[in-house]
């Protein structure tokens, strides 16, 4: 979800603070601060660029500055990193973090093995800093089905932000359409998307 | 005040001629100096803002440090000063007790007494004072006597702007806050001693305008151009990270913005090096021009004497299409 926050007649430090406070809660996919003077604009711009927020900055009529903040859970804006239209350097890219999980089992070797690992891996993840997306294709989709053994571990990270996308075609083939437990149905397109505006992929194989 | 709605506004009074009046507005510098006799000048100064800290008692000695800085700045010494004080019906009377002891405390320790003052109820409290001091003509340090070779000594470390602006969202941890008021609320008075000790020409005090607005007033009023090296100017601890959170006050912006003609900077220092620069301090250290060669000497005594922040942080440079220069 998108939150606004009103600032404008705000004195400096609140626009920031408010908006710092706002992107803690993992259900907000963007911030929209508006403004009404460039004090706040930049150091709204500031506290994202520096904290690794995506951000873009839209002027309004009547002295108002809209600055968009995305959530680090949250797909960035077309084009990845922000920008902003007041001549300042651009912000870097997001540096959020996808994974891309092609199968149900970790690593190659016996299945059983993999089976045990690919269970560390997704306890691990949910213990750490959740990834912006996680991705499932091939045989990964039976990760994100009914009967998953990671299914707690998947929802924790849901709960906490992570985007969750599996592949439609993978679910077809392996008749777990109706069965998908967590996330969405994605396409190619799209898991194309995140990959190329991810600032890193991780390839779970 | 922005220094650029200020001159605006100072743009419009009649010009003042008097030939005893020795310092006046034209050069933008700390004190008023009105020559009383051919051996001595009397110094004129006053400032006075809203609450920087919460206790009552700190405010007022960081108050009084900020305003007698003036004094110092120029190579005077502080005779007496009159408080000003802005205080709420409202707010108990012991909190503006506590000011004053505060500012009165100050005065003392540079030597100097209180002689009076002024209140006025207003909605929210501000404290400060007119102070007065005096000097030799001859030994008047202006911003005007910098010349080139020489070194810039910055002698506090900068970053109350940002401290402060943390502090109102209440994100300046105990520490930073601790040391940015015991820096405010320190006298210039020693600096200025080993300033009149080594015979400087040049000196100002940073406080509003920032280092580099403050330093510009002295690159114009002395015709040069100065050099400053981002790599050695000191801060406060926590204000880069601050700073980088967003909570960087409009002084900054507005100071940054009334230079962007006159300062170029490296092209590796981003934002955030290029606007603390401008951070509006409060009771802000000194800038002082020293003569090439004496630099080390100069900061030996500065340390010896008390002024553990000194340090040297640019030069002095003949006057170039470029006013002030920053490299990284």
């Amino acid at each position: 979800m998108e939150k606004k926050l009103d600032c404008r007649g705000l004195a400096c430090p609140h626009p920031v603070i408010q908006t710092k406070k706002a992107l803690e809660d993992p259900a907000v996919a963007a911030v929209v601060t508006l403004v009404d003077n460039t004090t706040a604009r930049d150091n709204v711009s500031l506290f994202a660029h520096n904290a690794g927020f995506a951000y873009e900055v839209a002027e309004k009529e009547g002295g108002l500055w809209e600055i968009r903040v995305y959530g680090k859970s949250a797909p960035p804006p077309a084009g990845g990193g922000g920008k902003d239209d007041h001549g300042e350097e651009p912000s870097v890219a997001l540096p959020g973090c996808v994974y891309l999980v092609t199968s149900n089992q970790f690593g190659q070797g016996p299945p059983d093995l993999g089976g045990v690992l690919v269970k560390s891996l997704f306890v691990a993840l949910a213990e750490g800093p959740p990834p912006r997306a996680l991705v499932f294709l091939n045989s990964g989709v039976f990760l994100a089905a009914a009967g998953s053994p990671v299914l707690p571990q998947l929802q924790a990270l849901s709960d906490r932000g992570s985007e969750i996308l599996a592949c439609g075609t993978c679910l077809e083939y392996y008749h777990l359409k109706e069965k998908l437990a967590l996330g969405r149905v994605s396409n190619m397109l799209e898991i194309r998307e995140r990959l190329d505006a991810a600032g890193k992929v991780v390839t779970v194989a | 005040m922005g220094p650029a709605t200020l001159a605006q506004v100072l743009r419009q009074l009649p010009p003042m001629q008097d030939e005893n009046l020795l310092v006046g507005l034209g050069t933008a510098d700390d004190t008023a100096v009105y020559r009383i006799g051919d051996d001595l000048a009397l110094l004129a100064t006053v400032d006075f803002f809203t609450p920087v800290v919460d206790d009552p008692y700190l405010f007022g000695q960081i108050a009084a440090a900020n305003a007698l800085s003036d004094i110092y700045a120029m190579g005077g010494r502080p005779l007496f000063a009159l408080n000003i004080m802005c205080f709420p019906d409202c707010l108990p009377p012991e909190v503006m007790g506590d000011i004053l002891r505060g500012g009165a405390d100050k005065v003392l320790e540079a030597g100097a007494v209180i002689a009076g003052g002024h209140t006025v109820s207003d909605a929210e409290p501000k404290y400060g004072l007119a102070v007065t001091g005096v000097a030799a003509p001859g030994g008047i340090v202006t911003n005007a006597g910098a010349r080139p070779g020489d070194l810039l000594v910055l002698t506090k470390p900068l970053g109350t702007g940002v401290i402060l602006t943390a502090v109102k969202g209440d994100l300046a941890g105990e520490d930073t806050l601790f040391q940015a008021t015991e820096s405010m609320r320190t006298l210039n008075r020693a600096a200025a001693q080993v300033m009149t000790e080594f015979s400087l020409r040049a000196a100002t005090d940073i406080t509003g305008f920032g280092l580099l607005g403050h330093a510009a007033e002295m690159a114009e009023a002395s015709r040069v151009s100065l050099v400053f090296r981002y790599g050695a100017v000191p801060f406060l601890p926590g204000t880069l990270d601050l700073a980088r959170m967003g909570l960087v006050p409009a002084g900054a912006y507005r100071n940054r913005d009334h230079l962007a003609e006159r300062v170029a900077y490296a092209d590796s220092l981003d934002r955030v090096p290029r606007l603390l620069l401008h951070d509006p301090q409060t009771s802000g250290g000194l800038l002082l021009a020293v003569p090439p060669g004496r630099e080390e000497a100069f900061l030996a005594r500065l340390h010896a004497a008390g002024v553990p922040g000194a340090r040297v942080v640019g030069r002095v440079v003949e006057r170039g299409p470029v006013l002030i220069t920053v490299e990284d």
